[in-house]
C-alpha cells in the first residue's frame, strides 16, 4: 500500500514539476551564460537603459541561479575608472534571487570508466527543459539505453531532478533526486529514490557532505538501500576548478570489509566551448551514484570565487 | 552914644543866642551849596565819595581813612575843604544874621562890596593927572625937546628935587607943576634956539606911603602911588571890615586938617570931593560901624544901612532914598519891623515920613497883578503873545487855525493853564484846531509845547519839581501813557474817539511793543486788555481822566517777567548787572562819575521794573511761564481755556508736553494742579500755567528722581527754575509713571490711560511688557496705598474704566526686566510656583473631547492665600520716603501671580500676570515661534474644588482664531503651545574629504544620505565610496560603551589565566591587559558601515543631527598586520589573494592563527579570509596568533574581537584623518 502510494505520490510530481516553468529573465537581470565577459553585458546594459541606477547580475552554474548581485552604475562607474571590480564586490548588494533553472543550452558527452563499465552517454535538450540522454555501455544485459530527465525546484533552497531511464533488457526506471543545503549552507543533504517499473523494485539513498570541513575538502556520507546493492561509504572531495575527485571509504552490506575507492571526475576534457566533456572514473563498480545533485556552487560564500572568475575588466 | 551902642550889642548876643542854631544851619547850607555848585558837584556825589575811600576790613570796620591819599592826588578836593573853612570863619557877620533873623533875608551891607572889587598894583595913577600935578622926588617924567637939538629922555626927580637933563644944569622941580618945568626947560634953551620945543609929561608917578588902621581887613601901611583915591587905598588894605564903618573914616594928611569922610557920599555923590586924594604920609582910620537899619522888600537895594554919624535914626524917605527908591508903587505898604524888649519880631506900618530906628528894618510890601481877561500864548509858537478878551474864545481862534505854531510845535498835546482858578487843563490840539468847542477860558494861558518840551514835561517829576505846570499836572484832568513802566505822555482824555487813537499819538507801536497785553490803570483797579484786540477794537473808549495805560516792550518786559517772582532787594538785570559796582578801587574821579550815572540808570530802570511789577501784580492777568520761567503774561477774561492760550503763545513756544502742565494759584498755598493741553481747561484769574517744554521734562524727571525733598526744597531757594519746578510738583497731584522701577513720566491726572499720549512710546515699544502693569492709587482718607494690577489690553482700552487719579502711580515693567527678574531666576522665585509640566500630548482644536487624565501633571507648591501674604496697604509716609518701596512691592506682588507658558515660544517661563490679561498679549510676550508651533494653544487652568486645585478641562484654541485678541485669562492658568511636527529640518550632517562641495548640510526628515551626496555636488573621481566614514553620535556611545564590555570581559578572562598554571601565563596576561587597556582609551567614531553608492530606496540611509561623512580618497594599499612576519603596507593589486598578500608580508609567523585570518574592509565590515575571498585596496589583513591555550579559557573570541575593534578603530581614524 505505502509503495504504492509513494508511486502515486512520485507521478504527481513529475506531472506538476513538468509544469513548471523555469525563471522567466526580467529586464533588469543579467544571467551570466559564461559565455562573453560579463562587464560587456553590464556596459551594455547601461548603455540600453541609460535610465537603469542598477543592474542584478545572476550567475548561472551548471543551468541554474540562486545568489545574484546588485550592481548600482556609479559604483560599477566608478570601478571602470580604476578597472578594479574588487571593491565594486563589496558596494554591490548580493542577495537571494531564489533558485531557478535554465535550459541546459550546452551539448554533453560524457566518458565513465569503472572497474566493470564504461559508458559513453551523449546528451542535449530534446524538448524544452527536458534533457535527453543516450547512452552506450559495456554491459551486455543492456548494451545501451535512453534516458530522459528534468530539473526542478524543491522548497526553497533546493531542487531535485527527475529521471526516466529506458535501457535495453531491462525495466524503465524512474529516478527522483533532491538536494538541500543544511546548516547555514555549510552542508547538504541528497536524497534519491527510484523505482524500476514492472518489477517493483525500489531503490533509496541518502547522502550529506560537509562542505570545506577541513581546508577545502568536503566530506561527504552516504547511504544506499538500492535494487541490487546496498552499501554505505563516507569520502573527501577536495575542491578544484575543473577536477572533482572523491576518495574515501565503502562498505557493502554483504561484505564486511572496508573498501577503499575513488572517483575522479575531469571536466571540459574537449576543450570546447559548446560541447561540454567530462571524463569519470570510478575505482569501484559503475553505481553511477556520482551523478548525485549538489548545491555547493550556489551558495552564498562562492560569490567571491564566481566573482574573481567572472567579473573583471579586461 | 556909647551906652545906647552896648545897649543894641547886648540886643544883637540876645538874638543872636536866641537863633543860633538857624543861623548856624542856614549859613552852613548855604555855603557849602554855594562851594559845590560852583564845581559842579552835588554834596552827594561827595559824601558818597568819601565814602568809598575808606577802607573797610572783613567785618565791615572802616580800618583807615584815605584822606591823605585823596589830599596828595587830588588838588581840587583839598582846595574846595580849605575855601569852605576860610568862607565859614569871615563872610558872616553878627550883623547880617541879626538882620537875617529879622527880616527873613541874607542882606549885603551897603557899600561893602566897593572895596571887594580886585586892585591893580603896576597901576600908575588912579586919576588923570592934571597939569597941576605937583612934583616931587621920585616921579618919573619924560621930557622930549625939539628944534635945532632935539632931545627925548626919561628921568628922576632926584631926591633933592633936581631934574638932571643933558646938556642943561640941573633944574630944581620939586613943588612945580608940568607946565612949569617945561617953561623952565624951555627958558634955558630958548636962547640958543628959538625954534625949540619942550613938552614934559608924568610918566610914573611916584609912591607915597600911608598908614591905615582901624576896622579894615588888613591894616597896614603901604605905598600908593601918588593921589590915588581914599576908597582905592581902603580897597588895598582888603576893603572895611564886618564891623568897620563906612560913614565916618578919618583921614589925617600932612598939611592938612584931619577929615572926616563918610562914603555914603561918596556911593551916592558923584563928586570926587567925596573921595579925597591920598597924599604922602597921610593916615586913614576906620573906627567902629556905627548904628545900623535894614531895608527889604521891593526895593532898588535892599540891605544893612549905617546911619549918619552919631546919630540914632533915620527918616523913612532918606531910607528910601538910600536904598534907590524913588517911588513906592501902588498899594505897597510900608512897615518896620523890630524886635521888642522881650526880642520878639514885631513890625508897624509906617509912612515916609517916620523914623526908623537903629536895629530896625524897613520892608516895602508890594504885591504884583497882572490884567486878568489876559491870555498869553506861549511856547512853541512863533511869538509869544497875548489875547485879551472878556469872552472865552476857541482855541482854534486863538491859534490863528495853527498858523502861528513853530514848526516844531507838538500837536497832540497842549496845556490851558487857569491861573485863576490854579487849574491846568490840557488839550489834544489836533483836537481843539478842529474843534471850535474847544475854548479858551478868559484869562487862562496857552501853554504849547515843542517836541523837547513835551519831553521834558512828561520826565519831570511833578513831586520834585519846582515847574508849577508838572506839579498841577497830576491832579489835572489827565492820563498818562507808561512805556516800561516810564511815562512818555499825557493824553488829554476823552479827546479822541478810541483808545487807540490816544495812543497812536505819542506811541507807535512797532515789532518791540508787546501785543500780548497793556494794562489800564482805573479808579477801580488795573485792567489787562490784550494790544492786539486794542488794535482792532476802535469803539474802545479812550483814556479817561486819571487813567494810565501802561505798555510794555520786549526787553522790558522780559526783565519784567525774569524778575516777577523775585523780591525788590533780589531783582537784577542781566544785561546791566556787569556793571562793575564790587570794585572798591575806583581810579580817578570820572571813572567814579560814569559808574554813578549807571548806577543810577539802573536804579532807575529797577525802580520802572518794579513799579511795573506792582501794577502788573494788581491786575487781572494769567502768568505763563515756560519750564519755571515766566514767559508771558494774557489778559484774564473770564472763562479763558488753556487752548485759547495755547493758540495765542503757538509761535513762541517750543515744543511741549502736553500731558504735563502745571496750574497753580499765584496768590495763594494752595499745591499746584496738573493739567492736560490735550483737552481744554479753564484758567483762572491770578493763576499761573507752567508749561513744560520736552526738553526740560526729561530734566525735571531726572531730578525728581535724584533729588529728595529736603535738599529740593534748599535747591529750590537757589533759583534753579528746575529744582523751583520740581519741589512744586512734589506737591502736586502728579500722577507718577515708573517704567522698571524708574521714573519716566509726569502726567497730568484724572483721565483714562488710552487718552495719553506719552504712554504710546512705552506700550507701542515691542519691549513693553504687556501682562502686568501696577497701579497704586492713594487712599486718601486711610493715607495708605493701594496695589491694582492690570493688563495692558485692559489698562489701555478705550472702554476702559480706569481713571488714572490724583497722585497715581503707574508701574510699567519692559519684558527684559520681566526675564531677568523672572524667567531667567525661575528656580529661585520663591511663593507660588504654579508648574505645568508640559506634555506633547497633542490636542486638536475644537475638540472637546480630548482627555489629558494622566498625562498633565499641575504641582502647586504653596498655597496662595496662606503662606504667602503681601501687605496690599502700605502707608503714604513710607512710600515718600522711598518710592522703591512701591515696585518692590510689585515685584513681590508678581512672584506671587506666575503664569507660566511653555512650548513653542521664545522665552518659556512664568511670567507674572495680571487679574486680567489678553491671551493674545500672553503669547507675543513669551514669543510665539509661529514657524515651530501648532496651530493652537492649549490653556490648562486650575479652579478650586473644596479646597484643592484641580485641573479643569483644557482648552484648546486655535492660534489664527479671530477671536483669539477677545480672549481674556484670569484665574490660574497655564498655556501650552505645542510644537509643530518637524519634517523641515531634523538635523545637520557634515561632508568632508572627497565630495565635490564638502559643508555642512542640513537634511529633512525623509532625506537620506545619498540626497545629500548629490546636493554636495556628488563624489569625485578619485574618491573611494568604499571607505567613507558616517560617524554618528549615537554609535559612538554605543561603541565606547561596548569597547568597555568587551575590555571587562577580556579582563575578567584573564583572573582565569593569571590563576592558571600555564607556561607563560604572566605575559600572555600582560599582553591580553595592554588590549584591554588600549580598547579603553582608544577613541571612538561611531562608525557605521554604509554603502554611500546605493541608492536603493529600501535600504535608505536616513541621518541623524551631528552625522559626519568623510569619503577619503582612494587609496592604493593593502595592510597586513597580526602575526605576520612584519606588519607590511602592500601595494595594491587586484586579483591579489590573501596568500599572496600574506607573503608580502614575509609570510605568517609560528604563531599565526591562519584559519582565523580575516579581512577588514575599508567600509569596516570584517569577513573571513580564504583563497578566493576578495581583497580590495584599502582593506587590512588581520592575522591573529594562535591562541590555543587562551582558548580553553574561552578567550580566543574576546581576543579576537578585541583586536577586530582597536583594528577598526584604526582603519576609521586613518580613513577619517
Amino acid at each position: 500500500m505505502s509503495i504504492k502510494c509513494t508511486f502515486i505520490l512520485s507521478y504527481f510530481i513529475v506531472v506538476t514539476l513538468l509544469v513548471n516553468p523555469t525563471n522567466a529573465n526580467e529586464i533588469d537581470y543579467i544571467v551570466d551564460e559564461f559565455d562573453i565577459p560579463i562587464t560587456k553585458k553590464i556596459d551594455s546594459f547601461f548603455n540600453n537603459y541609460s535610465n537603469k541606477s542598477k543592474v542584478h547580475l545572476v550567475p548561472k552554474i551548471n543551468g541554474k541561479s540562486r545568489y545574484a548581485f546588485t550592481i548600482s552604475k556609479k559604483a560599477y562607474n566608478y570601478s571602470k575608472i580604476f578597472s578594479d571590480t574588487s571593491d565594486l564586490y563589496y558596494l554591490s548588494d548580493k542577495f537571494d534571487n531564489n533558485m531557478a533553472l535554465y535550459p541546459n543550452k550546452l551539448k554533453n558527452i560524457e566518458f565513465r570508466l569503472s572497474k566493470n563499465n564504461i559508458k559513453f552517454t551523449y546528451s542535449q535538450n530534446f524538448l524544452p527543459n527536458i534533457n535527453t540522454s543516450i547512452f552506450f555501455q559495456m554491459l551486455e544485459q543492456s548494451p545501451y539505453g535512453l534516458m530522459f530527465d528534468k530539473d526542478f525546484i524543491f522548497m526553497h533552497e533546493g531542487f531535485g531532478n527527475l529521471n526516466i531511464q529506458l535501457s535495453k533488457g531491462e525495466y524503465p526506471l524512474i529516478e527522483t533526486k533532491i538536494v538541500n543545503l543544511m546548516n547555514k549552507e555549510n552542508s547538504e543533504l541528497y536524497v534519491n529514490f527510484s523505482h524500476e517499473v514492472k518489477s517493483n523494485e525500489i531503490s533509496l539513498g541518502a547522502s550529506y557532505t560537509w562542505f570545506e570541513l577541513v581546508k577545502n575538502f568536503d566530506l561527504s556520507a552516504d547511504f544506499v538501500k538500492g535494487i541490487e546493492t546496498q552499501y554505505s561509504k563516507i569520502y573527501l572531495t577536495p575542491d578544484y576548478d575543473t577536477v572533482k575527485f572523491d576518495f574515501g571509504v565503502q562498505k557493502f552490506e554483504n561484505n564486511s570489509d572496508l573498501n577503499l575507492f575513488f572517483n575522479l571526475r575531469i571536466d571540459n576534457i574537449l576543450k570546447h566551448k559548446k560541447l561540454k566533456s567530462s571524463l569519470i572514473m570510478n575505482s569501484l563498480n559503475d553505481t553511477e551514484y556520482d551523478k548525485k545533485l549538489s548545491l555547493k556552487f550556489l551558495r552564498k560564500r562562492y560569490l567571491d570565487s564566481y566573482w574573481r572568475k567572472r567579473v573583471y575588466f579586461n | 552914644m556909647t551906652i545906647r551902642f552896648v545897649k543894641l550889642l547886648l540886643t544883637f548876643i540876645l538874638v543872636v543866642s536866641a537863633q543860633p542854631y538857624l543861623a548856624q544851619t542856614l549859613s552852613d547850607g548855604v555855603l557849602e551849596s554855594s562851594i559845590f555848585d560852583s564845581q559842579g558837584i552835588s554834596k552827594e556825589d561827595i559824601q558818597t565819595y568819601q565814602e568809598k575811600q575808606k577802607t573797610y576790613d572783613i567785618n565791615g570796620n572802616i580800618i583807615s581813612d584815605n584822606k591823605e591819599v585823596l589830599n596828595t592826588e587830588n588838588s581840587n578836593i583839598r582846595f574846595m575843604e580849605s575855601s569852605q573853612n576860610q568862607s565859614q570863619k569871615s563872610n558872616i557877620s553878627v550883623l547880617r544874621k541879626y538882620f537875617y533873623s529879622l527880616t527873613g533875608e541874607l542882606l549885603d551891607v551897603y557899600g561893602e562890596s566897593e572895596f571887594k572889587q580886585g586892585q591893580e598894583f603896576n597901576l600908575l595913577f588912579f586919576n588923570i593927572i592934571g597939569r597941576g600935578y605937583q612934583l616931587a622926588p621920585g616921579d618919573v617924567i619924560q621930557v622930549k625937546i625939539t628944534g635945532l637939538q632935539s632931545l627925548s629922555d626919561k628921568v628922576q626927580i632926584q631926591s633933592d628935587g633936581t631934574l638932571t637933563l643933558e646938556s642943561l644944569a640941573p633944574i630944581n622941580v620939586n613943588g612945580l607943576n608940568l607946565d612949569q618945568v617945561s617953561n623952565i626947560i624951555l627958558d634955558m634953551i630958548i636962547l640958543d634956539d628959538a625954534s625949540a620945543k619942550v613938552f614934559v609929561t608924568l610918566k610914573n608917578a611916584r609912591l607915597v606911603t600911608v598908614q591905615i588902621s582901624g576896622n579894615v581887613n588888613s591894616p597896614r601901611t603901604i605905598a600908593v602911588p601918588a593921589y590915588t583915591p581914599l576908597s582905592r587905598v581902603i580897597a588895598y588894605s582888603g576893603g572895611i571890615s564886618q564891623n568897620g564903618s563906612l560913614r565916618n573914616i578919618f583921614l589925617s594928611q600932612p598939611g592938612e586938617k584931619t577929615r572926616n569922610i563918610d562914603f555914603y557920599e561918596f556911593l551916592q555923590n558923584p563928586l570926587p570931593t567925596n573921595d579925597p586924594l591920598i597924599k604922602n604920609n597921610a593916615r586913614i582910620f576906620v573906627p567902629n560901624k556905627g548904628p545900623t537899619i535894614a531895608a527889604v522888600g521891593f526895593l532898588g537895594r535892599p540891605g544893612v544901612y549905617e546911619l549918619n554919624h552919631n546919630e540914632t535914626s533915620m527918616e523913612v524917605s532918606e531910607l528910601l532914598k538910600l536904598t534907590g527908591n524913588t517911588f513906592i508903587p501902588p498899594g505897597a505898604t510900608l512897615k518896620i519891623s523890630y524886635f521888642d524888649q522881650d526880642g520878639k519880631s514885631l513890625s508897624r506900618v509906617v509912612s515916609k515920613k517916620n523914623i526908623i530906628n537903629e536895629g530896625e528894618a524897613l520892608i516895602l510890601d508890594f504885591i504884583e497883578t497882572r490884567e486878568l481877561n489876559n491870555s498869553q500864548i506861549y511856547g512853541a509858537v512863533l511869538n509869544e503873545y497875548h489875547v485879551t478878551s472878556n469872552e472865552p474864545k476857541s482855541i482854534s481862534e486863538v491859534l490863528k487855525g495853527g498858523a502861528v505854531l513853530s514848526s516844531d510845535a507838538l500837536t497832540s498835546f497842549a496845556l490851558i493853564i487857569n491861573r485863576l482858578e490854579d487849574t491846568v487843563e490840557p488839550i489834544n490840539l489836533n483836537h481843539a484846531l478842529n474843534d471850535d468847542r474847544i475854548l479858551l477860558p478868559v484869562g487862562a494861558d496857552l501853554k504849547l509845547f515843542s517836541q523837547e518840551e513835551y519831553l521834558s514835561l512828561v520826565n519831570t517829576d511833578p513831586n520834585y519839581s519846582d515847574d508849577i505846570i508838572a506839579a498841577k499836572l497830576t491832579s489835572s484832568n489827565i492820563a498818562e501813557i507808561y512805556v516800561n513802566g516810564i511815562r512818555i505822555a499825557y493824553v488829554a482824555p476823552n479827546s479822541t474817539n478810541s483808545l487807540f487813537g490816544s495812543v497812536s499819538d505819542f506811541y507807535s507801536i512797532t515789532p518791540k511793543t508787546v501785543s500780548d497785553f497793556v494794562l489800564i490803570q482805573k479808579s477801580d483797579g488795573i485792567k489787562a486788555l490784550s494790544l492786539k484786540k486794542l488794535m482792532t477794537d476802535k469803539n474802545y473808549p479812550s483814556l479817561s481822566r486819571g487813567e494810565r495805560l501802561f505798555i510794555f516792550e520786549n526787553k522790558f518786559y522780559s526783565d519784567l517777567l525774569q524778575n516777577m517772582r523775585l523780591r525788590s532787594n533780589e531783582m537784577n538785570l542781566n544785561a546791566q548787572n556787569v556793571s562793575n559796582t564790587e570794585n572798591n578801587t575806583v581810579d580817578n574821579f570820572e571813572t567814579f562819575k560814569l559808574q554813578q550815572e549807571i548806577q543810577k540808570k539802573e536804579d532807575n530802570y529797577l525802580e520802572a521794573i518794579n513799579y511795573s511789577r506792582n501794577i502788573l501784580q494788581q491786575s487781572n492777568l494769567i502768568q505763563v511761564a515756560l519750564d519755571g520761567q515766566l514767559v508771558a503774561l494774557l489778559p484774564y477774561k473770564n472763562g479763558i481755556t488753556s487752548i485759547e492760550i495755547l493758540k495765542e503763545l503757538r509761535s513762541r513756544l517750543p515744543k511741549l508736553v502736553n500731558e504735563f502742565a502745571i496750574i497753580q494759584d499765584v496768590n495763594s498755598d494752595l499745591n499746584p494742579m496738573i493739567k492736560n493741553l490735550n483737552y481744554s481747561f479753564d484758567v483762572k484769574n491770578n493763576q499761573e500755567l507752567n508749561l513744560i517744554s520736552q526738553k526740560a521734562y526729561r530734566s525735571i524727571i531726572k531730578e525728581y528722581e535724584l533729588d529728595d525733598e529736603i535738599n529740593i526744597i534748599a535747591k529750590a531757594k537757589s533759583g534753579d527754575n528746575i529744582k523751583n519746578l520740581v519741589a512744586n510738583i512734589k506737591s502736586s497731584d502728579a500722577v507718577k509713571v515708573y517704567y522698571d522701577g524708574r521714573l519716566e513720566l509726569l502726567l497730568s491726572p484724572d483721565y483714562i490711560p488710552k487718552k495719553y499720549k506719552l504712554f504710546e512710546q512705552y506700550y507701542k515699544k515691542s519691549d513693553f511688557y504687556k501682562l502686568y502693569i501696577g497701579l497704586n492709587t492713594k487712599n486718601l482718607d486711610m493715607g495708605t496705598w493701594n496695589f491694582l494690577t492690570y493688563g495692558a489690553e485692559e489698562f489701555f482700552s478705550k472702554a476702559s474704566n480706569i481713571n488714572l487719579g490724583q497722585s497715581n502711580i503707574v508701574h510699567f515693567f519692559s519684558k527684559d526686566f520681566i526675564r531677568k527678574e523672572f524667567i531667567e531666576k525661575e528656580g529661585m522665585i520663591n511663593g507660588v510656583n504654579f508648574n505645568i509640566i508640559a506634555n506633547n500630548h497633542t490636542v486638536e482644536p475644537n475638540n472637546g473631547n480630548n482627555n489629558l487624565d494622566g498625562t498633565t501633571d499641575m504641582t502647586v507648591v504653596n498655597d496662595i492665600n496662606t503662606n504667602f501674604e503681601i501687605d496690599k496697604n502700605l502707608s503714604d509716609n513710607q512710600v515718600s520716603n522711598n518710592n522703591n518701596l512701591l515696585v518692590n512691592h510689585h515685584i513681590e506682588i508678581m512672584s506671587n501671580s506666575l503664569r507660566k507658558i511653555s512650548g513653542s515660544v521664545r522665552f518659556p517661563g512664568s511670567y507674572p500676570v495680571a487679574d486680567k490679561i489678553n491671551l493674545t498679549d500672553f503669547i507675543s510676550t513669551a514669543g510665539l515661534i509661529e514657524n515651530t508651533s501648532k496651530s493652537n494653544i492649549q490653556i490648562i487652568q486650575a479652579i478650586k474644588q473644596k479646597d484643592r486645585l484641580v485641573r479643569a478641562k483644557p482648552k484648546v484654541i486655535n492660534i489664527n482664531d479671530s477671536d483669539l485678541k477677545n480672549i481674556t485669562l484670569s484665574g490660574i492658568y497655564a498655556l501650552d503651545v505645542p510644537l509643530a511636527i518637524n519634517d523641515a529640518i531634523t538635523g545637520v550632517i557634515e561632508l568632508k574629504g572627497e565630495v565635490l562641495r564638502p559643508g555642512n548640510y542640513s537634511f529633512t526628515r525623509a532625506e537620506t544620505l545619498s540626497d545629500i551626496i548629490k546636493r554636495a555636488g556628488g563624489i569625485s573621481d578619485v574618491s573611494f565610496p568604499l571607505g567613507a566614514v558616517l560617524q554618528r553620535k549615537s554609535l559612538k556611545e554605543q561603541e565606547k560603551e561596548t569597547n568597555g564590555i568587551l575590555a571587562d570581559q577580556m579582563e575578567s578572562s584573564i583572573l582565569t589565566l593569571a590563576q592558571s598554571s600555564l607556561e607563560d601565563a604572566g605575559g600572555q596576561v600582560q599582553v591580553l591587559l595592554s588590549y584591554a587597556n588600549k580598547l579603553r582609551i582608544q577613541p571612538t567614531l561611531g562608525r557605521m558601515t554604509l554603502n554611500i553608492l546605493d541608492e536603493s530606496l529600501t535600504n535608505p540611509i536616513f541621518l541623524e543631527d551631528g552625522d559626519k561623512l568623510t569619503i577619503p580618497k582612494r587609496p592604493s594599499h593593502v595592510t597586513i598586520v597580526g602575526s605576520v612576519q612584519r606588519t607590511t603596507v602592500a601595494a595594491y593589486k587586484r586579483d591579489k589573494n590573501f596568500y599572496e598578500y600574506l607573503q608580502s608580508a614575509g609570510g605568517a609567523t609560528k604563531i599565526a592563527d591562519i584559519r582565523k585570518a580575516y579581512l577588514l574592509l575599508p567600509n569596516g565590515e570584517s569577513l573571513k579570509l580564504n583563497k578566493s575571498t576578495l581583497i580590495p585596496v584599502g582593506s587590512v589583513i588581520i592575522v591573529p596568533p594562535k591562541l590555543d591555550r587562551l582558548s580553553i579559557l574561552g578567550t580566543t573570541d574576546v581576543i579576537s574581537r578585541v583586536l577586530g575593534n582597536i583594528t577598526d578603530s584604526i582603519l576609521s581614524i586613518q580613513n577619517v584623518d
